[in-house]
Order: C-alpha cells, then sequence, then structure tokens
C-alpha cells in the first residue's frame, strides 16, 4: 500500500508527454526576440547585481546598483536536458522556470560554491522589466 | 646422565610449560573471537545503516510521488493542495534532515532543485514545460534512489559474504588443532 503513490507516479510520468524545457525555450525566455531585460532581487542575501539585460546574441549586460555596468557573455548548458545551467561571465548559476502567484513567469538563479555546500549560496529574483 | 638431566628439567618446568601453552591457546582464541566479534559488529552497523538508508530513499520517493501525481493533473480545479502541501512538507523535512544523514550527494543535489522547483509551485499555471520539468525531475530522483539503494543492497550482500568467510576462516583456525590426528 505504501508503495502506491511511486507506482502510480512511475505509471502517470511513463505515459505523459515528455514535454520539456529547451535550450532555445529557455533563451527565447530569457532573451525574447532580440533582448529583454530583468530586475534582479537577492533572495537569501541582498545583491549588487541590479538588471540583467540578455541579448539573442548571447551577451548579457549586468548593471549593479553602485552604477557600474558590465558586459559579459551568457550561455545556457544541462547535462540531463531537466537541470538547466546559466553561465553569465565567469558565475555559474542553476536557473529555475517559475511562476509567482499571480502568474507571472520569473526565473530564480541559484549559485553556490559546490553543489552541497551552503557555504556562499545564494539565490536571486529575476522579474520581467516593464 | 643426558636423560637424568632432561628428566629433570621436565620435573622442574613441565607444569611452567603446560601453563604457558594453555595461557597461550586461550589468548589466541579470545583474540580469534574478538576479531570475529568486531567484523559481525562492523556488519551489523553497516546494515543498519543501509535499512535506515532505504527507508529514507523509499519515504523521499514516495514525498515525490503524491507531489508529482498532483503537478501531472493538466485540470487545476482536480488539484489536492492538502495532499500537494503535506508531501511537500514531508519531502522538504528529508531534505534537510534525514537525507543529509545518508550523503548521497546525486540524490542530494537533485532533491535541491526539486526544492526549488516546489517551493514556488503555482498548480493555476497550466504550462506543459513547467510541469513536465518538475515531473521529469522528481522521476530522476526516485531513479537514483533506487539505484543506490540497489548499490547498497549489492554491497551488503558482499559484505555479507566476505563476513561469512572470514567467519568461516576463523572458526576453520580455531578448531585445526583439535581436529589433527594425534
Amino acid at each position: 500500500m505504501k508503495y502506491l503513490p511511486v507506482i502510480l507516479f512511475l505509471l502517470v510520468s511513463a505515459s505523459s508527454t515528455q514535454a520539456q524545457y529547451t535550450k532555445e525555450k529557455i533563451s527565447n525566455i530569457l532573451s525574447g526576440d532580440t533582448e529583454k531585460s530583468w530586475s534582479v532581487n537577492g533572495i537569501n542575501v541582498s545583491r549588487p547585481e541590479k538588471v540583467f539585460s540578455f541579448n539573442k546574441n548571447n551577451t548579457v549586460v549586468i548593471e549593479e546598483t553602485s552604477g557600474k555596468i558590465r558586459k559579459e557573455n551568457w550561455s545556457i548548458s544541462s547535462n540531463d536536458n531537466i537541470r538547466w545551467f546559466l553561465k553569465a561571465g565567469s558565475i555559474t548559476y542553476e536557473l529555475i522556470i517559475s511562476y509567482d502567484k499571480k502568474g507571472q513567469q520569473f526565473v530564480k538563479l541559484t549559485h553556490g560554491e559546490s553543489a552541497n555546500s551552503a557555504s556562499g549560496y545564494y539565490e536571486m529574483k529575476l522579474t520581467k522589466k516593464n | 646422565m643426558t636423560l637424568q638431566k632432561f628428566e629433570k628439567f621436565l620435573t622442574s618446568f613441565g607444569p611452567l610449560i603446560g601453563f604457558l601453552l594453555t595461557a597461550a591457546g586461550i589468548i589466541i582464541s579470545t583474540s580469534n573471537f574478538s576479531k570475529e566479534q568486531k567484523s559481525k559488529s562492523a556488519l551489523e552497523f553497516k546494515r543498519d545503516f543501509w535499512s535506515k538508508q532505504s527507508d529514507i530513499y523509499l519515504k523521499t520517493s514516495q514525498a515525490i510521488g503524491t507531489i508529482c501525481a498532483e503537478i501531472n493533473k493538466s485540470d487545476p480545479a482536480e488539484f489536492n493542495s492538502e495532499k500537494f502541501n503535506n508531501s511537500k512538507e514531508v519531502f522538504e523535512s528529508l531534505y534537510w534532515g534525514e537525507m543529509n544523514f545518508v550523503q548521497d550527494s546525486i540524490v542530494i543535489s537533485d532533491m535541491k532543485s526539486f526544492d526549488q522547483y516546489i517551493k514556488d509551485f503555482n498548480p493555476n499555471i497550466t504550462d506543459v514545460d513547467y510541469r513536465q520539468t518538475l515531473i521529469r525531475l522528481g522521476n530522476k530522483i526516485i531513479l537514483t534512489c533506487r539505484n543506490s539503494y540497489m548499490n547498497s543492497f549489492n554491497n551488503l550482500q558482499m559484505e555479507s559474504f566476505n563476513g561469512n568467510a572470514t567467519a568461516t576462516l576463523i572458526q576453520l583456525d580455531s578448531v585445526k588443532p583439535a581436529s589433527l590426528p594425534k
């Protein structure tokens, strides 16, 4: 009886369509047709980044709260086509696409020094800039 | 003359030699018994650990199974938020607590990601990619748990086999002098 949810889930997932995020879909979410700007909010810590502007040509302009502006390259990668990683400049973030209670799509970026270490770990919420 | 000396030696030191041989026998037997006990204790500890590990994996898989079964419902009206929230609580408790006890880095890393997804899950969103990513991640964790469990089971079998083989050798070694023909 206690195995029932697991069996049910495996049956359900096996029968369901394998829709998933792809590199192209995620790139479109981030950069839109040509360029898209995102406001940054630190979730567990305050972050110096204020705005990320992703361009289709794989460049990202990072505006900091201090007024400093950096131009970096960005790329998307995944080992399993399930978990996606964004590299912006020299920093790699895990990228999670989600929706708030109002149904607005947002992107969560998490960064840790190692996969299971809490040291240096931070999360940022990217919301579409109007 | 030599025979007399030997007899005298035996009379004087015979009991001492006998005592030393008996003491040596006791020490060797105790040492063998102690080794066997240590080996058994280590195996019992590992068995206990693997049993706890499999229990944690099973509980994690059950929680993920329930969460994903709810997420897989395409009609938001069918979504059972009570079931989802209860399983989410179980999952989070396992992720922050018991799972760290077994220290399976691959599972923990995927669970971290799953935790991020379910933290903000919005049942009113019908985006298939959004839902299927979460379901596929859940499926991946369950399969990783299953594989880790099977590996642990294989290790346990190997350890049991090695443990039994060692114990048998120790037993044979300890009965050898008594079973030798005089």
